[in-house]
């Protein structure tokens, strides 16, 4: 495998990456803060 | 050989974004291993608590700010005071609709079970039983609780929160761990001195 392809497939990962830490931080407690919010 | 050197980089940072996400949630289980196996931290919380004075003295620990302290879990935590809901997110919010501490009514506290955004600080709330010792230094006063009750509630159910004719503290989380699907309740009553 080329390194450009390497490069391109770990700029992927890292997308894929990125958005799994988003989803993540955002999720694991907005549930418990919007459930506060209406109490 | 430039790109290869980039690559390695990339890879890097894909294997510590990772690490960090699967690695966090574990975190909490982790140090309460080591809290309660390696250092034995529940037996050394529980008597410091027993040797702080009513009034804690100045230039102690408990002197300054307020604090929450459960023996029994290993925790002992700064209580943040905030009118926004984000502020459980830097740790034990005291619910500022609530009783103040040493009021007769129902002081609430609320912390995340799980957060990649703070302490998870109520992570072993679960693991507090009937009987366990509560400690809470509030405006340089000690006050005292046993645990008289632990539940489950639906998120919906604003029992746990309303006022009472007697002095107590609900602290409450997330359960189960990772889920927000219910309340985990712990119940305390001030202890009669």
């Amino acid at each position: 495998m080329t390194d450009k392809r390497k490069f391109w497939i770990l700029i992927g990962l890292l997308i894929i990456s990125l958005v799994w830490l988003f989803v993540a931080r955002h999720y694991a407690s907005s549930s418990f803060l919007e459930q506060l919010q209406n109490t | 050989m430039r790109l290869g050197r980039i690559n390695q980089l990339l890879l890097a940072a894909v294997v510590a974004i990772n690490l960090y996400i699967i690695a966090l949630p574990l975190y909490p289980i982790v140090l309460f291993w080591w809290q309660k196996h390696v250092i034995n931290q529940p037996a050394k919380l529980a008597m410091t608590v027993q040797t702080i004075r009513p009034h804690p003295a100045a230039g102690t620990k408990y002197a300054r700010g307020e604090h929450l302290i459960i023996p029994s879990i290993a925790l002992d935590q700064d209580i943040q005071e905030g009118q926004s809901i984000y502020t459980v997110n830097k740790g034990v919010w005291r619910f500022p609709k609530a009783a103040s501490p040493g009021q007769i009514g129902n002081t609430v506290f609320i912390g995340h079970r799980f957060t990649y955004k703070g302490p998870s600080v109520f992570a072993h709330l679960d693991l507090v039983k009937g009987g366990d010792n509560i400690t809470l230094i509030w405006n340089g006063l000690k006050y005292s609780y046993t645990v008289s009750e632990t539940k489950l509630v639906s998120p919906s159910d604003t029992s746990i929160i309303q006022p009472t004719k007697d002095k107590r503290i609900t602290i409450y989380t997330c359960a189960p761990m990772w889920s927000t699907k219910y309340r985990l309740a712990v119940i305390a009553q001030e202890d009669k001195s």
